[in-house]
């Protein structure tokens, strides 16, 4: 423990006031960017590039984990007070966290996603600093097999969230799979299911998909139904008894964040992914599954510590390795080549103080989100003090703005309003909204790395996939995942 | 019912004011100057805009803005440009792939040359040849010889399926002798593709010079695929000295500038030409390249659109070969 304080003071003392003020500014701005339905860390981050080339090293990259850490936190306050992933990352979130809202305990869960948040970014900044090269060591096996069988191991997790009629679930999913084919086969390189348009050759939008599925249908619902959802009155403050959660529910923010560092550190798999996954896990452990989905608390830890800890994993791997995990760390690194440090092997030789300078404002802005997320929440009080019908126009301004920011491409706005007729359509007869957000982001890493090992493999790749431990140990997790559910229910039924 | 008509109102509203565009036209530039890069936010093209754009703001009068507007193979962002007000407001960081294979690849995509107009040609991106650092091969010779000792196919990291690496990769192996070997494609020539040749998946790869700088002792590069050593990788020999000569010259790298839609007046041509040209030749921009591996050959109008058919001409042949193996 002594050395532990040290290590910390050491590192205290490679951060200046500079470094610290670039670091709230990025928390602060970040927070504002998640909050804000489209907007997330990867604009903040990209936008917040030009910046910092005035600034030294560490104050650059600690501008850009502020946006990073308070990005991927800020989503979560949006889903739960209007039922709006704010970001894509806060999309599990949502799941739990505004039917607690609905419930008339916004308080609660918007406190319990900030500690969740907190705890992920303290456990992931943690791991970062102790184990990073090490883990790096591992995450660098993990090749096409691997990759597949883990975003295999994703796709179960659409079998939990399909309450209700598991068929409509998986119906759901099946659809995300396949609006994520739409655009460039990733293999051949030929357009595919484009409409012979151009335009489509990239895909749908993301993010377009996304605020058109979850925002547009809410607006549409809410048109429809008057005044249930949003508690125009209900005033939002600390829940200071979401604390004693830390204690009660220890192993569950525990569980979460090591799915999210687990995550974290292979690359190209994601927040969006440990988040549903660590949920998933939840509620598998949980003894009341039921609960989930209708304002369980543990669903809303799960997601946040688990999309908050894999910020810090997915570090590990561009640090040291030079292998962004996502978009925004892809961003991350080019900011820090801007200053002559090159992420990768050589990083932990040539430039230790600016490593070590990481480590420590990553640890100190994960310390600061609680204060910082907590301190603002009054701004969104504001924000639910706006009568119904201001609060559907500014959402939907909110969501044109941010939809059309992203690339500024009218057939954006266009995918978002087709979604979001799509989104209401689904929610009115009954299919969940989030397995086709998994089935869009998972698709495209199934698809990809199966077809990369069918082709390392030849013609043998039942043998190739025998040949690699790692991918095998987690495809018999899939068959578990998938096997778990039946399984205990015939152990219940037994009992 | 009214409560509901009201809101419906609203959104329609709100709905139209979305795709409302203003008209604005007077002294140029008068207004933000957008550049399109077809490419992910933080990638090298990305950020050499960004700095570009970051330099020469001030000078311009107006500010720069980098847009990334991404998807098949930059051809979405290409395309955007090419659809754009010939304003001068709106410039394309346009790349050879989108540009001039993605087109030969596929006719009807909608663009050709002679929707842009040239400001400058900017950056010229050999490709490389590397493998591990623990395989047995340390120069082209002993590559070609390991690899048709080999009973299976060699696996090589192409950066895509359609691409100007993957073309001058199988010309360089045609030409050095390697017969049986087995293209992988990733989405780009960093980084997937090098984590996939340390993590065993591939036997070599193609790649970029930054591969070289961030992954140090971990690879390898046997070869730079060019005519000429690059000046901030000297230690680097070419696959020419060699003896390996794919004769493509300059089309054997991945080159890019800026150009802005055809039709832009000429006075604003002129303009972005003398502002952005001065500062992409200054010190405070070639260092910050250098610092990212980006190596920069300024080229001007006239040449660079010369490039545009050289590069059609010679990269003509290796696309219709590809396509006809795609059909068998």
């Amino acid at each position: 423990m002594a050395e532990f304080g040290a290590l910390l003071a050491e590192l205290g003392g490679l951060v200046g006031l500079a470094q610290v003020g670039a670091l709230l500014i990025g928390l602060v701005l970040g927070i504002i960017v998640g909050v804000l339905p489209g907007l997330g860390p990867l604009l903040g981050v990209t936008l917040a590039i030009p910046f910092t080339f005035h600034m030294d090293p560490v104050s650059s990259i600690a501008l850009l984990i502020g946006f990073y850490q308070g990005g991927s936190y800020g989503g979560a306050v949006t889903a739960t007070v209007l039922g709006i992933p704010g970001t894509p990352i806060a999309a599990a979130t949502l799941l739990d966290a505004h039917p607690m809202a609905l419930a008339g305990r916004s308080s609660e869960a918007v406190t319990l996603a900030t500690l969740a948040s907190w705890v992920g970014g303290l456990i992931g900044g943690t791991v970062l600093l102790f184990t990073a090269p090490a883990l790096a060591k591992i995450a660098v096996r993990f090749g096409p097999a691997e990759t597949f069988a883990l975003a295999a191991l994703g796709l179960t997790a659409i079998a939990s969230l399909s309450q209700g009629s598991t068929l409509k679930g998986l119906l759901s999913g099946l659809f995300g799979l396949m609006c994520a084919t739409i655009g460039t086969d990733p293999f051949t390189g030929i357009a595919r299911f484009n409409f012979d348009r151009t335009e489509f050759s990239g895909g749908l939008t993301f993010v377009a998909l996304l605020v058109g599925l979850f925002a547009i249908s809410e607006v549409l619902m809410q048109i429809e139904r008057t005044l249930r959802g949003w508690q125009a009155s209900e005033r939002i403050g600390v829940a200071f008894s979401m604390f004693r959660t830390l204690v009660s529910r220890f192993f569950g923010y525990l569980r979460a964040s090591m799915v999210g560092v687990g995550i974290g550190i292979i690359p190209a798999v994601g927040c969006v992914t440990s988040a549903f996954l660590a949920y998933k896990l939840a509620r598998d452990f949980s003894k009341e599954p039921e609960r989930f989905g209708k304002g369980a608390p543990e669903g809303v830890i799960a997601s946040e510590a688990a999309n908050s800890a894999t910020t810090g994993g997915a570090l590990i791997p561009m640090l040291a390795l030079g292998i962004p995990g996502d978009p925004i760390v892809a961003v991350m690194m080019g900011g820090l080549l801007i200053h002559g440090v090159t992420p990768g092997p050589m990083l932990f030789f040539t430039n230790l103080d600016v490593l070590n300078g990481i480590f420590a404002t990553f640890l100190i802005g994960a310390m600061l989100l609680l204060p910082l997320g907590l301190a603002l929440l009054p701004l969104f009080v504001r924000v639910l003090r706006v009568p119904l019908d201001y609060m559907l126009a500014g959402v939907l301004l909110l969501a044109i703005f941010g939809t059309f920011a992203v690339q500024r491409q009218t057939l954006d706005l266009w995918i978002m309003w087709l979604f979001g007729v799509v989104g209401y359509a689904m929610r009115k007869a009954g299919f969940p909204l989030a397995p086709l957000v998994i089935g869009f982001v998972l698709g495209p890493i199934v698809e990809v790395n199966l077809r990369r090992a069918a082709t390392l493999a030849s013609s043998d790749l039942a043998g190739y996939f025998l040949g690699r431990p790692i991918a095998l140990g987690i495809l018999v997790l899939v068959l578990l995942a998938l096997a778990f559910p039946l399984l205990r229910a015939l152990w219940q039924r037994r009992a | 019912m009214n409560r509901i008509i009201a809101r419906l109102g609203v959104v329609v509203c709100v709905a139209l004011a979305a795709f409302a565009v203003g008209p604005a036209q007077a002294e140029f530039p008068e207004k933000p100057v957008t550049i399109v890069v077809p490419w992910q936010a933080g990638s090298s093209p990305d950020v050499a805009m960004r700095t570009l754009a970051s330099l020469a703001s001030d000078d311009l009068g107006q500010p720069i803005v980098v847009q990334n507007i991404v998807g098949g193979s930059g051809s979405v962002g290409t395309l955007a440009v090419k659809n754009a007000a010939a304003d001068g407001y709106t410039l394309l960081n346009n790349w050879v792939a989108p540009h001039v294979v993605a087109r030969l690849f596929n006719p009807e995509i909608g663009y050709n040359d002679d929707d842009f107009a040239p400001l400058f040609g900017l950056i010229a991106l050999p490709f490389t040849l590397a493998v591990r650092a623990d395989h047995p091969a340390t120069d082209v010779p002993s590559f070609v010889a390991w690899a048709n000792a080999q009973d299976r196919p060699v696996n090589v990291g192409i950066c895509a399926a359609l691409s100007v690496p993957r073309m001058v990769m199988e010309e360089f192996l045609r030409a050095s002798g390697v017969e049986n070997y087995k293209p992988v494609p990733f989405n780009g020539c960093m980084p997937d593709n090098v984590k996939a040749l340390l993590d065993g998946s591939l036997d070599a790869t193609t790649g970029v010079l930054i591969a070289e700088k961030i992954f140090g002792d971990a690879i390898r590069t046997l070869a730079v695929l060019t005519d000429d050593r690059v000046s901030f990788a000297d230690h680097l020999p070419t696959a020419k000295e060699q003896g390996v000569d794919i004769g493509w010259g300059k089309t054997s790298q991945g080159w890019a500038g800026l150009v802005a839609p055809a039709g832009t007046p000429e006075a604003a041509l002129e303009k972005l030409r003398a502002v952005l040209g001065k500062h992409v030749q200054t010190p405070a921009f070639l260092d910050k390249m250098t610092a990212q591996f980006i190596p920069i050959e300024y080229s001007g109008p006239d040449e660079f659109r010369a490039l545009w058919t050289r590069s059609a001409e010679l990269l003509e042949p290796a696309v219709q070969r590809l396509l006809k193996e795609k059909k068998e």
